[in-house]
């Protein structure tokens, strides 16, 4: 099974695009978009969502430049 | 175009809400987190209560972020990222208005104070205290509903004091307190974490309470072939993560329900050392049946009778049944207005009830009974602080002489001063405006001319000659406050300081981080103002919402609500306490009844659960049978009507619409149709539709979706200028006067 989750990131000002960048690279992320200074738009996409918070505590501890990170949807396509 | 797979479509929706979240211009960022100030609250929205953390820069509230130590780990949800932007909305209101003739013009404090008291002052002096009333909110502070019960019981000495929880949760509290003797959920959000099996009924807790929903479903993929069942007449974003979907039509699942039980006795699912021990049976209002009595009734509620009732299938019924009742397995309910706002909505929550009753899957980690809350202090103001027609604070009740007696002490007013007669329930309430026996009414924090069934004709009885209508409220125009006589700026959220008790029993502290806009007030030193002027400030002595607490945690010492421990300070540092909280080193109850857990359950209880709430010491399985929907489909007018939430807006959205990225989202009300239904009369997506029942009409857009269930349109409860309440029953439920939203009868034709 594997989760899906659309989330926002909130980062310093004018940080959205380098920290988009540096996300580009992870696994299971595919950016949605951004405005272009303090906001990026990803879908994740990961086993559980144990996986998906995991992510989302690493990033915050690890990029000081993400302030703050918002899921605005949760699903899972049921298929195992 | 090759078909789009569950996963494409999941991602593009997870797509879709995150550029929603985006939006179409950035929000003003925070410089650096450095430069902020952080204050610790709650957010404004839901019931779930989720933590936060406000972020405040020269005086404006810039930024919210989640709380990690709180129970939601740090998540929002979209709306309550966005809350900064509602604090300094266009529509804020900032000035008192008075009524001159046809128009509401600026006013200073003094003078449109001076006129409600008046008004109110008249109308108690020739017309006796019942003349008037008070309808709060489940979204004012716990202080301030206090204060306004207070002041309306026991200085104006009428129990016309209703709020909008009458709407919303009525009939779980009714549920609650006929099946244990006490309200509220004996679980909590943690037990999320531990069952097996969900069963969510009218619940669409993926949009309506999304934290939580994040909560069931990393449940769902980390437990060990953990089931999510949905009862639901749509097919809704919950219902697309459920392993098995029952559809059924409207206002037949307490068919079902009966039908899940009888399933459980038939096949040894139930627990029957726990029903000798620790149930009673009941029919109507007595708890004078027997075991024999309830099995008798449930012959009635085969599977396959349930089948033909609902639309349901037989076999899922089982299904959910053998899920539900298997042994070893914890199972966790959740419901919302699905369940409550029906004319049997009482007998429903009833009915859920008596599933974990039966199996005996109550009081341990994963097996509880949740009644999911909407709105953030429904619970812990109105509910627990006895801001009901027929309560009195904490578990007390109007009708109960010693009750009386006990809080007459508690406000040091004279025997007799209390009321014996519950006052007017909300419906009634506004009824008694419509026929001119009531003659003042003062609304706080609510939105009522949009929100109360059958609007129009509520709307007629706020305008009504010779009545009188204060309205506190944050925003103007409402659909309410254009109506008013008087409208006074009330402070929003983090303008002023007070607690939220959410659904798991939780009550947190929400810290003043700004000062109120304009010439804003909050509530409680607007109600302290008017109860001076009306001659009642003795008993509203307070400067400081504090103060107020403080009195708050003596009435509650010695109740099952106890929570002597919870000082201001303790508040203040903790990320939510959960009462029973009887003592300052308590560290809070999750889960009530439990032997170990709750402390009202002596150590040396012989079993692992007391059910305390009853002079039995027992809990009672109800023999509800099935009864439908007040207003059923006929030739006229076909279609069965629901109204409900989306995920971007909330309530009337007078805060989700000040949100400019929300209002990209869904906030034109919209008729979701079947296929079918819309092909009928020749519509399609986008196209208008009048919406008819017996109470009024309205147009709306066509949306025609896969999940529509055949027969049933479902409307967003949430556009001001398109209200689906026209259109809605205002039929109660006999019992917890609760009115039936959920389900009514109309005719749709192309506009």
């Amino acid at each position: 099974m594997t989760t899906v989750a659309g989330v926002l990131l909130q980062t310093v000002p004018g940080a959205g695009p380098r920290v988009a960048a540096r996300l580009a690279g992870e696994p299971g992320v595919t950016l949605a978009g951004g405005d272009g200074d303090a906001r990026v738009a990803l879908v994740w996409e990961a086993e559980d969502g144990a996986a998906l918070d995991a992510l989302a505590e690493a990033l915050l501890a690890r990029d000081p430049e993400i302030l703050g990170v918002y899921p605005t949807f949760v699903g899972n396509d049921g298929e195992r | 175009m090759s078909p789009m797979n569950r996963r494409d479509f999941l991602k593009a929706s997870a797509a879709a809400s995150a550029l929603i979240a985006l939006g179409s211009k950035a929000q003003a960022a925070p410089a650096d987190p450095k430069d902020l100030t952080w204050t610790k609250s709650v957010c404004r929205y839901c019931g779930t209560g989720c933590g936060l953390y406000v972020g405040t820069r020269d005086g404006k509230v810039v930024s919210v972020k989640g709380d990690t130590e709180n129970h939601n780990a740090g998540f929002l949800c979209l709306k309550g990222f966005l809350l900064p932007e509602i604090m300094s909305a266009p529509d804020r209101l900032l000035h008192p208005l008075v009524r001159k003739g046809d128009k509401l013009v600026q006013a200073s404090w003094e003078e449109a104070m001076a006129l409600a008291a008046t008004r109110f002052r008249e109308a108690i002096e020739k017309h006796g205290p019942d003349a008037v009333g008070f309808y709060g909110s489940g979204q004012g502070l716990t202080e301030e509903t206090y204060a306004a019960n207070k002041l309306f019981k026991a200085g104006i000495r009428t129990n016309n004091v209703d709020g909008n929880p009458r709407l919303c949760m009525a009939s779980a509290v009714a549920g609650y307190v006929s099946t244990y003797g006490k309200d509220e959920p004996m679980g909590c959000y943690e037990d999320i974490d531990h069952a097996d099996v969900f069963l969510l009924v009218g619940t669409n807790t993926s949009e309506a309470h999304p934290i939580l929903f994040r909560r069931i479903v990393k449940r769902k993929q980390s437990g060990k072939d953990v089931k999510i069942v949905v009862l639901d007449p749509r097919r809704t974003a919950t219902s697309r993560v459920a392993d098995l979907h029952l559809s059924f039509t409207p206002g037949t699942d307490l068919a079902i329900l009966n039908a899940m039980a009888s399933v459980l006795f038939a096949e040894g699912l139930v627990d029957e050392a726990f029903v000798a021990r620790h149930l009673a049976f009941g029919e109507g209002a007595d708890a004078d049946k027997t075991l024999a009595d309830y099995r008798a009734f449930l012959a009635e509620y085969t599977p396959e009778r349930a089948a033909a009732l609902s639309g349901a299938r037989a076999e899922d019924i089982v299904t959910a049944a053998r899920w539900f009742g298997a042994k070893g397995r914890t199972a966790m309910s959740m419901w919302t207005m699905g369940l409550n706002q029906r004319t049997k909505g009482v007998w429903a929550n009833n009915l859920v009830h008596n599933l974990h009753l039966v199996t005996g899957k109550i009081g341990v980690p994963g097996s509880t009974p949740f009644s999911v809350t909407g709105q953030p202090n429904a619970c812990g103001g109105v509910r627990d602080g006895g801001a009901l027609s027929h309560t009195l604070p904490y578990g007390r009740l109007v009708a109960n002489e010693k009750h009386r007696a006990e809080m007459e002490q508690l406000w040091n007013v004279p025997a007799g001063t209390l009321a014996p007669k519950p006052g007017l329930a909300t419906m009634d309430m506004f009824r008694a405006l419509e026929d001119g026996k009531l003659k003042a009414l003062w609304i706080m924090c609510t939105n009522p001319a949009q929100s109360l069934p059958n609007a129009d004709r509520y709307r007629k009885a706020l305008r009504r000659e010779g009545a009188f209508v204060a309205v506190t409220e944050a925003f103007h125009p409402t659909r309410t406050s254009e109506l008013a006589d008087v409208v006074l700026p009330a402070a929003l959220w983090a303008e002023k300081e007070g607690v939220y008790g959410c659904g798991e029993r939780r009550y947190q502290l929400l810290e003043c981080a700004v000062k109120p806009s304009g010439e804003a007030r909050p509530d409680l030193e607007i109600l302290c103002d008017l109860g001076r002027r009306l001659g009642h400030g003795a008993l509203l002595p307070w400067k400081t919402p504090a103060e107020v607490w403080d009195e708050l945690r003596a009435v509650a010492k010695g109740t099952a609500y106890d929570f002597t421990g919870m000082t201001r300070e303790r508040l203040r540092t903790a990320h939510g306490l959960l009462w029973p909280l009887p003592a300052e080193g308590h560290p809070g109850t999750s889960r009530r009844y439990v032997k170990g857990e709750d402390p009202l359950v002596p150590a040396d209880a012989p079993d692992r659960v007391l059910f305390y709430g009853r002079p039995d010491k027992k809990a009672v399985v109800w023999l509800r049978p099935h009864k439908g929907p007040e207003e059923p489909v006929d030739a006229e007018y076909p279609l069965w009507l629901t109204t409900g939430r989306v995920i971007e807006h909330w309530h009337t959205g007078t805060m989700t619409r000040n949100c400019k990225e929300l209002r990209h989202a869904n906030s034109e009300s919209v008729a979701e149709l079947h296929a079918e239904d819309a092909a009928a009369i020749g519509v399609r997506t986008g196209d208008p539709v009048r919406v008819t029942s017996r109470r009024g009409s309205v147009v709306f857009k066509a949306r025609v979706v896969d999940g529509a269930r055949k027969g049933l349109v479902f409307v967003h409860m949430h556009d001001p200028d398109r209200m689906c309440n026209v259109l809605t029953i205002d039929a109660v439920d006999p019992v917890s006067r609760q009115p039936e939203f959920k389900i009514c009868a109309v005719k749709v034709a192309k506009a």
